[in-house]
Protein backbone atom coordinates (compact mmCIF):
# COMPACT_ATOMS: atom_id res chain seq x y z
CA UNK A 1 0.00 0.00 0.00
CA UNK A 2 2.57 2.21 1.30
CA UNK A 3 5.36 2.34 -1.11
CA UNK A 4 7.46 5.04 -1.10
CA UNK A 5 10.65 4.54 1.12
CA UNK A 6 9.99 6.52 4.35
CA UNK A 7 13.36 7.23 6.92
CA UNK A 8 12.04 7.05 10.37
CA UNK A 9 13.00 9.63 12.85
CA UNK A 10 12.01 8.29 16.49
CA UNK A 11 13.48 7.00 19.82
CA UNK A 12 10.10 5.02 20.41
CA UNK A 13 9.14 3.53 16.88
CA UNK A 14 12.13 1.24 14.31
CA UNK A 15 9.03 0.78 11.51
CA UNK A 16 5.74 2.22 10.58
CA UNK A 17 3.94 -1.44 10.10
CA UNK A 18 1.72 -1.24 12.99
CA UNK A 19 1.32 2.74 12.54
CA UNK A 20 -2.20 3.45 10.92
CA UNK A 21 -2.61 6.94 8.97
CA UNK A 22 -4.90 9.49 8.73
CA UNK A 23 -4.71 9.23 4.54
CA UNK A 24 -6.02 5.93 4.97
CA UNK A 25 -8.60 7.02 6.69
CA UNK A 26 -10.01 9.58 4.81
CA UNK A 27 -12.92 8.85 2.52
CA UNK A 28 -13.11 4.97 4.12
CA UNK A 29 -17.04 4.01 3.92
CA UNK A 30 -18.52 3.58 7.37
CA UNK A 31 -21.26 0.91 7.91
CA UNK A 32 -23.70 0.60 10.77
CA UNK A 33 -24.12 -2.63 12.53
CA UNK A 34 -26.90 -4.71 9.93
CA UNK A 35 -24.34 -3.36 7.10
CA UNK A 36 -26.41 -0.07 6.18
CA UNK A 37 -24.35 2.50 4.52
CA UNK A 38 -23.27 5.62 7.34
CA UNK A 39 -21.21 7.96 5.08
CA UNK A 40 -17.64 8.78 4.84
CA UNK A 41 -14.45 10.11 6.82
CA UNK A 42 -13.65 13.16 6.51
CA UNK A 43 -11.12 13.78 9.31
CA UNK A 44 -9.60 11.99 12.71
CA UNK A 45 -9.98 13.67 15.78
CA UNK A 46 -7.54 12.89 18.98
CA UNK A 47 -7.22 14.32 22.47
CA UNK A 48 -4.68 16.17 24.43
CA UNK A 49 -2.64 12.80 25.50
CA UNK A 50 -2.40 12.55 21.49
CA UNK A 51 -4.42 8.94 21.51
CA UNK A 52 -7.20 8.80 18.64
CA UNK A 53 -11.11 9.32 19.80
CA UNK A 54 -12.87 9.04 16.74
CA UNK A 55 -13.83 10.42 13.59
CA UNK A 56 -16.18 12.91 11.48
CA UNK A 57 -17.88 11.23 9.02
CA UNK A 58 -19.77 12.65 6.35
CA UNK A 59 -23.20 11.34 6.41
CA UNK A 60 -26.82 13.03 6.48
CA UNK A 61 -25.11 15.17 8.88
CA UNK A 62 -21.77 15.67 9.43
CA UNK A 63 -21.48 13.13 12.70
CA UNK A 64 -18.40 12.33 15.53
CA UNK A 65 -18.50 9.05 15.58
CA UNK A 66 -16.65 7.68 18.75
CA UNK A 67 -14.17 4.95 18.36
CA UNK A 68 -16.09 2.66 21.05
CA UNK A 69 -18.83 2.54 18.43
CA UNK A 70 -15.98 0.85 16.30
CA UNK A 71 -16.35 -3.19 15.81
CA UNK A 72 -14.09 -3.80 12.46
CA UNK A 73 -11.69 -1.07 10.78
CA UNK A 74 -10.71 -2.92 7.44
CA UNK A 75 -8.44 -1.41 4.81
CA UNK A 76 -11.34 -0.92 3.10
CA UNK A 77 -14.34 -0.08 5.35
CA UNK A 78 -15.54 0.63 9.23
CA UNK A 79 -18.47 -1.54 10.61
CA UNK A 80 -19.88 0.04 13.65
CA UNK A 81 -21.36 -1.71 16.62
CA UNK A 82 -24.86 0.10 16.51
CA UNK A 83 -27.68 1.60 13.99
CA UNK A 84 -26.17 5.34 14.20
CA UNK A 85 -29.46 7.52 15.05
CA UNK A 86 -28.61 10.08 11.68
CA UNK A 87 -29.57 6.54 9.67
CA UNK A 88 -33.28 7.60 10.73
CA UNK A 89 -33.61 10.70 8.38
CA UNK A 90 -34.96 10.05 4.96
CA UNK A 91 -37.10 6.81 6.40
CA UNK A 92 -40.14 7.03 6.12
CA UNK A 93 -42.92 7.18 8.96
CA UNK A 94 -46.29 5.17 9.05
CA UNK A 95 -48.96 4.58 11.90
CA UNK A 96 -50.14 1.68 13.56
CA UNK A 97 -53.11 1.67 11.12
CA UNK A 98 -51.02 1.85 7.86
CA UNK A 99 -51.25 5.86 7.39
CA UNK A 100 -48.12 7.35 5.53
CA UNK A 101 -47.46 10.26 7.80
CA UNK A 102 -44.65 11.14 5.99
CA UNK A 103 -40.52 11.07 5.92
CA UNK A 104 -38.66 12.41 8.68
CA UNK A 105 -35.87 15.05 8.29
CA UNK A 106 -34.25 15.53 11.39
CA UNK A 107 -34.30 13.73 14.89
CA UNK A 108 -33.99 15.82 18.44
CA UNK A 109 -31.91 14.56 21.06
CA UNK A 110 -31.26 15.19 24.51
CA UNK A 111 -27.76 13.58 25.10
CA UNK A 112 -24.78 12.66 22.48
CA UNK A 113 -25.20 8.71 22.83
CA UNK A 114 -27.09 6.60 20.20
CA UNK A 115 -30.44 7.46 21.38
CA UNK A 116 -33.33 10.52 20.79
CA UNK A 117 -36.42 12.03 22.29
CA UNK A 118 -38.21 12.18 19.20
CA UNK A 119 -38.44 12.29 15.28
CA UNK A 120 -39.56 15.66 12.94
CA UNK A 121 -41.05 14.47 10.29
CA UNK A 122 -42.95 16.34 7.41
CA UNK A 123 -45.71 14.97 4.66
CA UNK A 124 -44.95 16.93 2.10
CA UNK A 125 -42.33 19.73 1.41
CA UNK A 126 -44.82 22.51 1.68
CA UNK A 127 -46.29 21.33 4.84
CA UNK A 128 -45.16 22.53 8.09
CA UNK A 129 -43.51 19.81 10.21
CA UNK A 130 -44.37 18.04 13.03
CA UNK A 131 -43.21 16.19 15.87
CA UNK A 132 -43.60 12.31 17.62
CA UNK A 133 -42.21 11.17 20.34
CA UNK A 134 -40.14 8.69 20.79
CA UNK A 135 -42.87 7.03 23.37
CA UNK A 136 -44.96 6.26 19.90
CA UNK A 137 -42.64 4.52 18.00
CA UNK A 138 -43.22 1.05 18.03
CA UNK A 139 -40.60 -0.03 15.33
CA UNK A 140 -37.44 1.76 13.65
CA UNK A 141 -35.95 -0.98 11.24
CA UNK A 142 -36.00 -0.50 7.57
CA UNK A 143 -38.85 2.15 8.31
CA UNK A 144 -41.11 3.54 10.79
CA UNK A 145 -43.93 2.13 12.44
CA UNK A 146 -45.97 3.93 15.31
CA UNK A 147 -47.66 1.76 18.28
CA UNK A 148 -51.06 4.11 17.61
CA UNK A 149 -52.67 5.66 14.85
CA UNK A 150 -52.05 9.74 14.14
CA UNK A 151 -53.76 12.52 13.12
CA UNK A 152 -51.89 14.37 10.51
CA UNK A 153 -54.31 17.22 10.44
CA UNK B 1 -43.83 22.49 16.22
CA UNK B 2 -47.07 20.82 17.54
CA UNK B 3 -47.22 17.19 18.53
CA UNK B 4 -49.83 15.36 16.80
CA UNK B 5 -53.23 13.99 18.11
CA UNK B 6 -53.97 10.21 18.37
CA UNK B 7 -57.30 9.56 16.16
CA UNK B 8 -60.32 7.57 16.68
CA UNK B 9 -61.19 4.57 15.23
CA UNK B 10 -63.57 4.78 12.06
CA UNK B 11 -67.12 4.78 12.67
CA UNK B 12 -67.48 1.76 9.37
CA UNK B 13 -65.59 -1.57 9.38
CA UNK B 14 -66.59 -1.70 5.32
CA UNK B 15 -63.92 -1.38 2.86
CA UNK B 16 -63.76 -2.08 -1.09
CA UNK B 17 -61.15 -3.04 -3.20
CA UNK B 18 -60.06 -0.25 -4.22
CA UNK B 19 -59.01 0.03 -0.67
CA UNK B 20 -56.44 -2.46 -0.75
CA UNK B 21 -55.51 -3.07 -4.54
CA UNK B 22 -52.19 -0.60 -5.79
CA UNK B 23 -51.38 0.09 -2.20
CA UNK B 24 -47.71 -0.65 -0.77
CA UNK B 25 -47.36 -3.85 1.64
CA UNK B 26 -44.96 -3.34 4.69
CA UNK B 27 -44.21 -5.75 6.79
CA UNK B 28 -43.12 -6.00 10.72
CA UNK B 29 -40.16 -4.32 10.32
CA UNK B 30 -41.29 -1.51 8.46
CA UNK B 31 -39.93 -2.75 4.62
CA UNK B 32 -41.69 -1.56 1.75
CA UNK B 33 -42.34 -5.36 0.40
CA UNK B 34 -43.76 -4.00 -3.19
CA UNK B 35 -47.78 -2.97 -4.46
CA UNK B 36 -51.11 -5.48 -3.34
CA UNK B 37 -51.89 -6.52 -7.08
CA UNK B 38 -54.32 -9.06 -6.68
CA UNK B 39 -57.22 -10.45 -3.68
CA UNK B 40 -57.63 -14.28 -3.51
CA UNK B 41 -60.99 -15.21 -2.57
CA UNK B 42 -62.25 -18.77 -2.19
CA UNK B 43 -65.11 -20.05 -4.40
CA UNK B 44 -66.31 -22.36 -1.47
CA UNK B 45 -67.10 -19.36 1.17
CA UNK B 46 -66.71 -16.48 -0.41
CA UNK B 47 -64.31 -15.17 2.15
CA UNK B 48 -61.10 -13.32 0.48
CA UNK B 49 -57.89 -15.61 1.45
CA UNK B 50 -55.26 -13.71 1.07
CA UNK B 51 -53.68 -10.88 -1.47
CA UNK B 52 -50.77 -10.91 -3.93
CA UNK B 53 -47.76 -8.63 -4.24
CA UNK B 54 -46.12 -7.32 -7.27
CA UNK B 55 -42.62 -7.20 -5.19
CA UNK B 56 -40.50 -5.71 -8.84
CA UNK B 57 -39.78 -6.89 -12.33
CA UNK B 58 -36.99 -9.26 -11.41
CA UNK B 59 -38.93 -11.12 -8.37
CA UNK B 60 -42.03 -13.18 -9.02
CA UNK B 61 -45.14 -12.22 -7.17
CA UNK B 62 -45.65 -12.80 -3.23
CA UNK B 63 -48.88 -14.43 -1.97
CA UNK B 64 -49.82 -13.45 1.45
CA UNK B 65 -52.31 -15.06 3.43
CA UNK B 66 -55.26 -13.03 5.25
CA UNK B 67 -54.41 -14.53 8.44
CA UNK B 68 -50.73 -12.57 8.12
CA UNK B 69 -52.55 -8.73 7.32
CA UNK B 70 -52.64 -7.18 10.22
CA UNK B 71 -54.38 -4.02 8.87
CA UNK B 72 -55.67 -2.71 5.57
CA UNK B 73 -54.70 0.70 6.24
CA UNK B 74 -55.75 4.38 4.30
CA UNK B 75 -51.99 4.42 2.50
CA UNK B 76 -50.76 1.10 2.90
CA UNK B 77 -51.34 -2.75 4.04
CA UNK B 78 -49.57 -3.81 6.91
CA UNK B 79 -48.15 -7.44 7.22
CA UNK B 80 -47.91 -8.95 10.79
CA UNK B 81 -44.18 -10.56 9.88
CA UNK B 82 -41.36 -10.23 7.84
CA UNK B 83 -41.86 -12.99 4.98
CA UNK B 84 -38.64 -14.90 4.06
CA UNK B 85 -38.61 -14.52 0.74
CA UNK B 86 -37.61 -10.51 1.70
CA UNK B 87 -34.25 -11.98 2.30
CA UNK B 88 -33.60 -12.68 -0.94
CA UNK B 89 -30.51 -11.50 -2.96
CA UNK B 90 -29.77 -9.66 -0.02
CA UNK B 91 -26.15 -9.05 -0.17
CA UNK B 92 -24.48 -11.07 2.73
CA UNK B 93 -21.40 -9.62 4.41
CA UNK B 94 -18.69 -11.44 6.71
CA UNK B 95 -18.33 -9.53 10.56
CA UNK B 96 -15.89 -7.05 9.15
CA UNK B 97 -18.17 -5.53 6.76
CA UNK B 98 -16.33 -7.26 3.39
CA UNK B 99 -19.25 -8.44 0.86
CA UNK B 100 -19.29 -12.22 0.77
CA UNK B 101 -22.03 -12.52 -1.95
CA UNK B 102 -25.61 -12.66 -2.02
CA UNK B 103 -28.73 -14.79 -0.65
CA UNK B 104 -29.54 -17.31 -3.49
CA UNK B 105 -31.73 -19.43 -1.97
CA UNK B 106 -33.47 -19.57 1.13
CA UNK B 107 -34.69 -22.37 3.22
CA UNK B 108 -37.06 -22.72 5.87
CA UNK B 109 -39.19 -24.63 8.36
CA UNK B 110 -42.75 -24.84 7.35
CA UNK B 111 -43.52 -26.67 10.18
CA UNK B 112 -47.18 -24.86 11.87
CA UNK B 113 -46.66 -22.23 8.61
CA UNK B 114 -44.49 -20.28 10.82
CA UNK B 115 -42.26 -20.19 7.54
CA UNK B 116 -39.01 -19.98 10.09
CA UNK B 117 -35.38 -19.34 8.40
CA UNK B 118 -33.27 -22.23 9.20
CA UNK B 119 -30.44 -21.67 6.90
CA UNK B 120 -29.50 -19.82 3.23
CA UNK B 121 -27.60 -20.82 0.45
CA UNK B 122 -25.56 -17.64 -0.74
CA UNK B 123 -23.88 -17.28 -4.31
CA UNK B 124 -20.40 -15.35 -4.28
CA UNK B 125 -20.08 -12.77 -6.40
CA UNK B 126 -20.83 -13.00 -10.35
CA UNK B 127 -17.47 -13.26 -11.62
CA UNK B 128 -16.02 -16.08 -9.60
CA UNK B 129 -14.82 -19.64 -9.10
CA UNK B 130 -16.20 -19.84 -6.20
CA UNK B 131 -19.01 -22.63 -5.63
CA UNK B 132 -22.58 -21.36 -3.75
CA UNK B 133 -22.03 -22.57 0.23
CA UNK B 134 -25.00 -22.82 3.05
CA UNK B 135 -24.80 -21.28 5.64
CA UNK B 136 -27.11 -22.17 9.21
CA UNK B 137 -29.49 -19.09 10.37
CA UNK B 138 -27.72 -19.32 14.42
CA UNK B 139 -24.68 -18.27 12.12
CA UNK B 140 -26.27 -15.02 11.11
CA UNK B 141 -25.34 -12.12 13.79
CA UNK B 142 -27.08 -9.60 12.25
CA UNK B 143 -30.14 -8.99 9.33
CA UNK B 144 -31.01 -5.57 8.40
CA UNK B 145 -29.78 -3.73 5.28
CA UNK B 146 -27.58 -6.41 4.45
CA UNK B 147 -27.10 -9.82 6.10
CA UNK B 148 -23.88 -10.04 8.74
CA UNK B 149 -22.22 -13.26 9.59
CA UNK B 150 -20.56 -14.11 12.72
CA UNK B 151 -16.81 -14.27 13.26
CA UNK B 152 -16.40 -17.71 12.96
CA UNK B 153 -19.24 -18.69 10.80
CA UNK B 154 -19.61 -22.23 10.00
CA UNK B 155 -19.66 -22.63 5.82
CA UNK B 156 -21.63 -25.86 4.43
CA UNK B 157 -20.80 -27.24 0.92
CA UNK B 158 -23.64 -27.77 -1.29
CA UNK B 159 -23.52 -31.07 -3.01
CA UNK B 160 -24.88 -30.61 -6.17
CA UNK B 161 -26.61 -34.42 -6.59
CA UNK B 162 -27.97 -34.06 -3.16
CA UNK B 163 -29.98 -30.64 -4.16
CA UNK B 164 -31.64 -32.51 -7.07
CA UNK B 165 -33.01 -34.92 -4.96
CA UNK B 166 -34.47 -32.95 -2.49
CA UNK B 167 -36.25 -31.22 -5.31
CA UNK B 168 -37.48 -34.99 -6.86
CA UNK B 169 -38.99 -36.19 -3.68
Amino acid sequence: MFNKKIEILSTKYKNLEEQKRFSSYKGKKVFSKSGAYVGKIKDVTYDTKNTITGVIVKSKKTLFLDLNYFSSDTEDLVMLTIEPFINLIGKKVIDSEGKLLGKIIDIDRNKTDNDFKSLIVREKFYKKPFIIPKRHVHVTKENVILKKAYNNN
Amino acid sequence: MKSKKEIKKPKTDLITSDDILGKEAVDSEGTILGTVTKLHISNKNNKIIGISIDMGLLSPDLFVGINHVKYFGIDTILLKSVPAVKFKNKIVKNHQGIKLGKVYKIETNDENNKNQITAIIIKPKLISTKDNFKVKYDQIKEIGNSIILKKHFIKQKINKKSTIKLLHE
